[in-house]
């Protein structure tokens, strides 16, 4: 949701289905590929690590790798939070939650039984748009 | 020698300060866990990331509940469980977990594990060495429930959101923790940009980080 609005105010098309899944080529946000490789790798904390750390380093340099390195630590935490809590998508966020869920299919995980309203506005939407 | 000396040549001091208060307060007895408790919690923790693909918790109920140790093997487990494989939290075992350990206790586990998390998997993915633990303290547990609490935003009751985001809110039964676990977030993320769409306090821009975030989100399988 903050990745399409943040790239609308800078007047970048971007390809949200990206950053979900795939490698993020050609997804609209610059040196999304390094990003993304180095998400993955210190997700999995594996021997890919080292080598997606100067990738991302030599596309954003070495505070952006690190901006990147905070990014994906702190929104672990703030995925723990979330799902051991059991919070359901705030009021306001449920509409454009549920279009994006539908781009990018993340409605499928189990998570999102949480946020129980959001399979009515996507059956809502499904049938203004006559799907 | 202060913590996160070997970090503070390449982070911003705010963030740095940040995790000074998370490492002051993680060793303190807490409202429903002692000092020696809350350290445990973040070592079982530690000991388990990163998580081997075959390493599951598995059912709870398998884990014992009694125990002359530190934590039993059911609270390790709930704590493995927060930590790596939060997704698979779902109603009925959030249930049987506050059935057994209780709500406060619950919420306070997961607000340690939340803090403990940011902090290591920023070490990990930098490829420095993580922080030591600080030393428990004596002392006993506060028991305090906060007030004006609300049912409907989550599994556990919460403050009212207000204008708050739910995530803000999550984890209110342990106040205290709760409100440094925000602190971590505003260091490390937002600082006070969180509604600007145009972000200049940061080296990437605000989509590179929105990018990175909802990867990571997507790889915990987390939909908020």
């Amino acid at each position: 949701m903050l990745l399409s609005s943040s790239s609308a105010a800078l007047d970048e098309s971007i390809d949200v289905r990206y950053a979900v899944n795939g490698n993020g080529a050609d997804m609209g946000v610059l040196h999304s590929q390094q990003l993304i490789a180095f998400t993955e790798a210190a997700h999995r904390l594996d021997e890919t690590l080292s080598t997606a750390r100067e990738n991302l380093i030599a596309a954003v340099g070495e505070k952006g790798m690190i901006d990147a390195a905070l990014t994906t630590a702190v929104f672990r935490s703030l995925n723990i939070a979330a799902d051991s809590s059991g919070i359901r998508i705030d009021d306001e966020w449920e509409e454009i939650a549920a279009y994006l869920a539908m781009e990018t299919e993340a409605d499928q995980f189990s998570t999102a039984a949480n946020s129980p309203n959001i399979g009515n506005h996507i059956h809502s939407i499904k049938i203004k748009h006559g799907k | 020698m202060k913590p996160f000396q070997s970090l503070g040549k390449r982070i911003d001091p705010e963030i740095i300060e940040s995790f000074e208060i998370v490492w002051d307060y993680l060793g303190l007895p807490g409202s429903w866990w002692t000092g020696e408790q809350r350290i445990a919690i973040a070592s079982e923790v530690r000991k388990s990331n990163p998580r081997k693909l075959w390493e599951n918790v598995g059912k709870l109920e398998d884990y014992a509940k009694d125990s002359d140790e530190i934590l039993s093997p059911y609270v390790k487990a709930v704590a493995r469980m927060v930590a790596n494989e939060t997704s698979k939290i779902n109603q009925h075992i959030y249930d049987q977990v506050i059935a057994s350990i209780g709500e406060g206790e619950y919420a306070e586990l997961a607000a340690v594990v939340s803090q403990i998390v940011a902090i290591d998997q920023l070490c990990d993915a930098l490829g420095i060495e993580r922080e030591k633990l600080p030393t428990p303290k004596e002392g006993k547990p506060t028991l305090e429930r906060p007030d004006e609490l609300v049912t409907g935003v989550a599994f556990l009751p919460t403050f009212a959101a207000d204008k708050l985001p739910h995530v803000a809110v999550s984890l209110s039964l342990a106040q205290a923790d709760n409100a440094r676990r925000m602190l971590l977030v505003r260091a490390m993320y937002s600082g006070s940009s969180f509604g600007e769409m145009i972000w200049e306090h940061r080296d990437l821009s605000r989509p590179q980080s929105e990018l990175v975030a909802a990867r990571t989100s997507a790889l915990n399988e987390c939909f908020y």
